[in-house]
């Protein structure tokens, strides 16, 4: 077995906070130290062990087993390696990532990828609202790497993002791309209302959407060579990228017009 | 050494370490990809008075560009960084950006980078867009066409230039026949470039001259013109002297070239010509010393 495996005794009552089983932080640790990491549940401090069993080695990463969804801050600040979790997880998976790759085999909450600085997460199922977005106290939301999301998002997509790429190959509710400062989101299905509301730069890219926002100008259509630029970037990322982009003459909005109107939003016919 | 009757004389090309720079450009059709390719390598003859040498390596598929369309790739050489980064940068935004329907990308990864897009994006006065997919940044510049896609950076690597072949002989017709055939032969290399129109050069040079501000003058022991009152290295029958000169990103590549230009010559286009030569300067000014006779073993 080459993945250090932790999987969950029981269900959970409180929440836990995971941000410490990152593989740099545990690259040199052995089982034993690792089960008797304390962390704190409700207002009591225990052990990593009362939770979890765990085995195996790092080698390829740390697997998780079980319903997370009261885990949060899964990969917290990882800087390399990689993470899979096998079933849903909590908030906060991902928070200021600097590196690596996290796949969750099920659903993750909110505030999945916040802050996110480079790395990659891909989520089989669904997400929860403020997906790459900032966390309290935090001016900037996700600022580099890359978010896939093979099922549905919630509200808030990239909230205050900064740079790097979001992909969503269903559908997101309202306030898509919401103050976002920059970056790129693509969404494959439906979106609800208020796109790129108070956006002062940034892309989002739409497939077959009427909009119908104030706030937001009709550009006409063009050629935009550069998509497949990032479609090409984007395979080599990851095979779910393949030929997202058949088409690059496309239609274009300029918005939030009340700040400036410098972010865009391309919808592929 | 003797081939087919053509001599090949027992010395040797001198050449430079010079610094290079590739860039990939793409366009929608191959028309306006070889307007680009063309523009960006003209006047880039001679490190002498252009500033920069340069020259189409390649054509590159579709499928191996980064935007999906037909692609050329182009060596530019220069002596020094600075020099090389002041020429791209003059180039690419004089004959890429004014280009329809162009694209322009780097086309080699090292440690040492320059501006590409980073410094033409200015034109976009304000209105250019970054977009960063992981380790890769371009910039897309507002343009009345549409836009403009550059990559953020382009590397500079260490690369050769000076390496050249002389094909004497005694009828004009037949040495540039057999030039021809040798430049067409050698564009197969990949890493190289041929700087010179077509390929060629009929104006070799020697290093200074009579008149002191000149840095170079004609090689009058080439000029068949001039056998009666030069130290001439042509016998009296030899009628011309075309020289085809090659840069290259390698040693390896540029010894492969020479080879295949004199191989063709030999093989195939051998009448009336003498002999196979090579320029330089005694061995005392540049470090890679590509020598004949060993290339033709």
């Amino acid at each position: 077995m080459s993945y250090l495996v932790f999987k969950l005794k029981k269900k959970l009552e409180f929440r836990i906070n995971l941000a410490l089983l990152i593989p740099n932080k545990i690259a040199n640790k052995k089982i034993s130290a690792i089960k008797s990491l304390g962390i704190m549940y409700g207002k009591e401090k225990k052990e990593i062990s009362n939770f979890f069993s765990i085995s195996g080695n790092l080698r390829k990463g740390i697997l998780f087993k079980g319903d997370l969804t009261k885990c949060d801050f899964i990969g917290n600040q990882m800087k390399s390696g990689k993470i899979i979790v096998q079933g849903d997880v909590g908030d906060y998976l991902g928070n200021k990532m600097k590196g690596g790759k996290i796949i969750v085999n099920g659903s993750s909450s909110n505030y999945t990828g916040s802050s996110l600085k480079n790395g990659e997460i891909i989520i089989t199922k669904n997400t929860g609202d403020f997906l790459g977005s900032s966390i309290k106290g935090e001016k900037l939301g996700m600022c580099g790497g890359a978010i896939i999301i093979k099922g549905n998002a919630g509200n808030r997509v990239g909230y205050k993002m900064r740079s790097g790429i979001i992909c969503i190959k269903k559908n997101a509710k309202d306030f898509v791309g919401c103050q976002m400062i920059a970056g790129t989101i693509i969404i494959k299905g439906k979106i609800g209302s208020n796109v790129g509301l108070l956006m002062k730069r940034g892309t989002i890219i739409l497939e077959k959407q009427k909009l119908s926002e104030s706030y937001l100008n009709y550009s006409g259509k063009n050629n935009y060579i550069f998509l497949k630029v990032i479609q090409n970037c984007l395979e080599k990322l990851n095979d779910e990228f393949k030929d997202i982009f058949p088409n690059t003459y496309i239609k274009k909005y300029l918005g939030d017009i009340n700040c400036k109107g410098m972010g865009e939003i391309l919808i592929l016919n | 050494m003797i081939i087919n009757g053509i001599k090949i004389e027992n010395t040797f090309a001198e050449a430079f370490p010079m610094k290079l720079v590739r860039l990939i450009i793409t366009a929608d059709s191959k028309y306006w990809l070889k307007q680009a390719a063309n523009n960006i390598t003209g006047f880039a003859t001679s490190v002498i008075a252009c500033g920069c040498e340069a020259g189409i390596e390649k054509e590159i598929k579709p499928s191996k560009t980064p935007d999906g369309r037909p692609g050329i790739a182009v060596l530019l050489f220069a002596m020094n960084s600075e020099g090389l980064a002041k020429q791209v940068l003059r180039r690419v935004g004089q004959c890429i950006l004014t280009s329809p329907t162009t694209a322009c990308f780097s086309g080699i990864d090292t440690e040492e980078k320059i501006n590409l897009g980073d410094a033409i994006r200015y034109f976009g006065d304000g209105f250019q867009i970054s977009k960063k997919i992981h380790d890769k940044k371009i910039w897309r510049i507002p343009v009345m066409e549409g836009e403009f896609v550059i990559e953020d950076k382009t590397s500079i690597a260490s690369g050769i230039g000076g390496g050249n072949i002389l094909i004497i002989g005694n009828s004009n017709q037949q040495v540039l026949k057999s030039a021809e055939a040798a430049v067409k032969e050698m564009r197969k290399v990949n890493n190289i470039i041929l700087p010179f129109p077509g390929g060629i050069v009929r104006s070799g040079s020697k290093v200074g001259s009579k008149y002191k501000n000149l840095i170079a003058s004609t090689n009058d022991a080439y000029c068949p013109t001039l056998k009666g009152i030069t130290k001439t290295k042509l016998s009296i029958d030899n009628e011309s002297v075309l020289e085809i000169v090659i840069d290259g990103t390698n040693e390896k590549d540029i010894e492969q070239a020479m080879k295949k230009g004199i191989n063709i010559i030999c093989k195939k286009y051998n009448k009336g010509i003498k002999t196979i030569s090579a320029g330089n300067y005694g061995g005392k000014l540049g470090p890679y010393h590509f020598h004949l006779r060993e290339i033709m073993k």
